[in-house]
């Protein structure tokens, strides 16, 4: 498949489109990344490293929504399908983001590489459900074929830059892991279950680097120059990891625990996880106190969202609405916690703000499953899962603003001084050479004459 | 008379030296020909297919040749200097390393430079510009342990060109080379291109 053609199609903006951005209007008084910037390598957000948090979010959405989509696959839950909708979505942006960049042809053969990988899990999910041996294996055979198809088009996409035998390997620890999450799900080895589904969340972030790596290597102009490997583009892309990573496993751990599901501990056990992640992440920057200080106040909201579950399930009208005072309290406290920690440059209304949004769609995530009302769930589901990426994004400037000393590139910016002109003057040589050359043959001249005169003179 | 003899002989030994060092600079290219690696022990080995993704292959150099061009040179290990460009080899007969990248076969940008000329002549990548593409560039550890890269493009730059494309993360295994070359400008005491020699790990 020719490619070239697509690629001279490039439209002037690469804007990638995806959900959180039509929300953009309710974000008033947030800021996104505007900190005052020393360099370059300290840029949190710019052309380049906004591609990268972009496909960050739309890779790391996919296997997200793979993971819980194959399970209500298997368990033959009543908002399968919409949860299959929702993933079916994350291709039509992903799709329509590569479009963004190859145009409308390598769009639409991107999404249909793309959207065969889900159907052969699909049939994987099928074919074990009935426990049809033959039928995992063809779904296994057919997924080593994708393989191939994804990474040849990409390859020939990106000029080699996404180079086909890298990619392969790749796809091949992905489809393993997507793999290992289910089978393990329906053999009940939920400690297995939830650690792979770590990992492989974890891993698609690396796609996106990769990825965004690619595109503005290939297209530098179009990103103002930008590179998306700087230490602060690592950081925002490690808070945007566990920012989004945890929204996820608290919608998990939610349903889980609605439903009574025996993987509920597990669930919530990598939610915790998570936490202490994210809690090590804070202490890196603001020291062990500050990092147990956030931990303690980072929990209390998950244990007051457990609670508004349980008493919700329960019928318990009081302890429903005790839940919901200790969730505003936690937003009060967890916004000064942040506008302390950062010196002011988060602003705790703007926090406290944000912070009530990001709650009242885990409740409204929440209700609605439990109502069985699935039409809004996965939409409002992906919505906060983009909101963590504006999260980590300005957790991440902040940071960065107040010790840029951390965040220094530890990249030449200057080309080296590999030369000191000595070929650089007469007959290719220095002046030097050149200057001895001269004197040599002057002195050879002259030793000449002068063995010749004593010859002549010892003669006579 | 004999004094003046003697005098005009001195001369002629102290010439005689600066002729010798020009014959030290002009040996950093060697004349021997380097062991030259079929493709199939190249491949062999480079990194195995069962490989996961994540396993780094790359290796420290210690020995880098270029046989289209008959270099044959030790590396040693640079960092970042003073004025932010990437250091240079203390003797101009070497190449060095950029030690806080990747390692060559390593995914990323591993770099090398090395000078096109000392203050006498030539140096070790004096005819890198001759490089064209397929040209095999094999790098050895201090262990004997070998990568195989192949020239995927030469050009050169501005001095003032900003380098950080030739540093860091990449997908792909990749070996840049750097040098001088272009006008030496004498007032600022430095070429005024740089040449840039792209390769990539030759993998099974």
């Amino acid at each position: 498949m020719n490619m070239k053609k697509a690629i001279l199609t490039i439209p002037l903006s690469a804007a990638l489109l995806f959900p959180a951005a039509h929300s953009a209007s309710a974000h008033e008084g947030h800021m996104h990344g505007e900190a005052k910037k020393t360099s370059s390598s300290q840029e949190v957000s710019n052309k380049a490293t906004d591609l990268r948090a972009a496909l960050d979010q739309l890779f790391s959405e996919h296997a997200y929504l793979a993971v819980i989509t194959m399970q209500k696959g298997i368990d033959g839950s009543k908002d399968f399908k919409q949860a299959a909708a929702a993933l079916n979505d994350n291709t039509n942006d992903l799709s329509e983001a590569i479009a963004s960049v190859y145009g409308k042809k390598a769009g639409k053969q991107f999404k249909d590489i793309w959207s065969s990988h889900i159907g052969y899990f699909v049939d994987y999910v099928q074919a074990t459900a009935k426990k049809d041996e033959a039928g995992k294996k063809k779904a296994v055979k057919q997924l080593d074929q994708y393989r191939m198809k994804q990474a040849d088009m990409l390859d020939q996409a990106t000029g080699g830059r996404l180079k086909a035998s890298e990619l392969e390997e790749g796809l091949k620890m992905h489809v393993n892991e997507l793999l290992k999450a289910f089978d393990s799900y329906t053999e009940k080895d939920f400690d297995t279950t939830y650690e792979t589904v770590r990992k492989s969340i974890h891993h698609m972030f690396e796609v996106g680097k990769g990825v965004s790596w690619a595109i503005t290597d290939q297209f530098p102009g179009k990103f103002n120059h930008k590179s998306v490997d700087t230490p602060a583009a690592d950081l925002r892309e490690d808070l945007n990891y566990l920012f989004s990573e945890h929204l996820t496993l608290a919608v998990v751990a939610m349903q889980k625990g609605n439903d009574g599901s025996k993987d509920f501990d597990q669930a919530a056990a990598a939610l915790n996880e998570n936490t202490n992640d994210l809690s090590d992440a804070i202490a890196s920057v603001y020291g062990k106190d500050a990092g147990k200080q956030f931990k303690d106040i980072w929990s209390s909201h998950i244990g007051y969202l457990v609670d508004y579950v349980k008493a919700d399930a329960s019928g318990d009208k009081e302890a429903k609405e005790k839940a919901v005072k200790n969730l505003d309290a936690y937003r009060m406290k967890q916004a000064k916690f942040l506008e302390q920690a950062t010196d002011g440059r988060l602003k705790a209304a703007d926090l406290e703000a944000g912070l009530k949004m990001h709650i009242d769609e885990l409740i409204k995530t929440y209700t609605s499953y439990h109502n069985g009302e699935y039409d809004q769930l996965y939409p409002t589901v992906r919505e906060a899962y983009g909101h963590m990426f504006m999260v980590g994004q300005d957790v991440a400037a902040a940071i960065v603003d107040q010790h840029p000393e951390l965040f220094k590139s530890n990249m030449p910016n200057e080309m080296p001084k590999t030369g000191m002109g000595g070929t650089a003057g007469p007959l290719g040589m220095s002046y030097e050479a050149f200057a001895g050359l001269i004197a040599s043959l002057i002195l050879a001249g002259g030793a000449m004459g002068a063995f010749f005169l004593i010859r002549r003179k010892t003669s006579n | 008379m004999k004094r003046w003899l003697l005098g005009l002989l001195m001369l002629l030994v102290i010439t005689g030296c600066a002729s010798k060092s020009m014959d030290d600079s002009s040996s950093a290219k060697t004349t021997s020909s380097p062991e030259k690696m079929t493709t199939n022990q190249a491949t062999k080995q480079s990194h195995s297919k069962a490989m996961l993704k994540d396993e780094p292959s790359g290796i420290i150099p210690a020995e880098i040749a270029i046989p289209a061009i008959d270099v044959k040179a030790k590396i040693e290990k640079t960092t970042l200097s003073k004025d932010g460009s990437m250091g240079v080899p203390k003797n101009t007969d070497n190449t060095a390393w950029f030690k806080d990248g990747p390692k060559p076969g390593d995914k990323g940008n591993a770099v090398m430079n090395g000078h096109v000329d000392n203050k006498w002549g030539p140096s070790v990548f004096y005819r890198l510009k001759e490089l064209k593409k397929g040209n095999k560039v094999i790098v050895t550890s201090s262990s004997g342990k070998k990568r195989t890269f192949e020239v995927i493009k030469v050009q050169s730059y501005p001095r003032e060109e900003k380098p950080h494309v030739f540093f860091g993360y990449a997908f792909t295994r990749n070996l840049n080379l750097i040098t001088c070359t272009g006008t030496f400008d004498h007032a600022a005491g430095t070429h005024e291109k740089r040449l840039v020699v792209f390769t990539q790990l030759i993998s099974s």
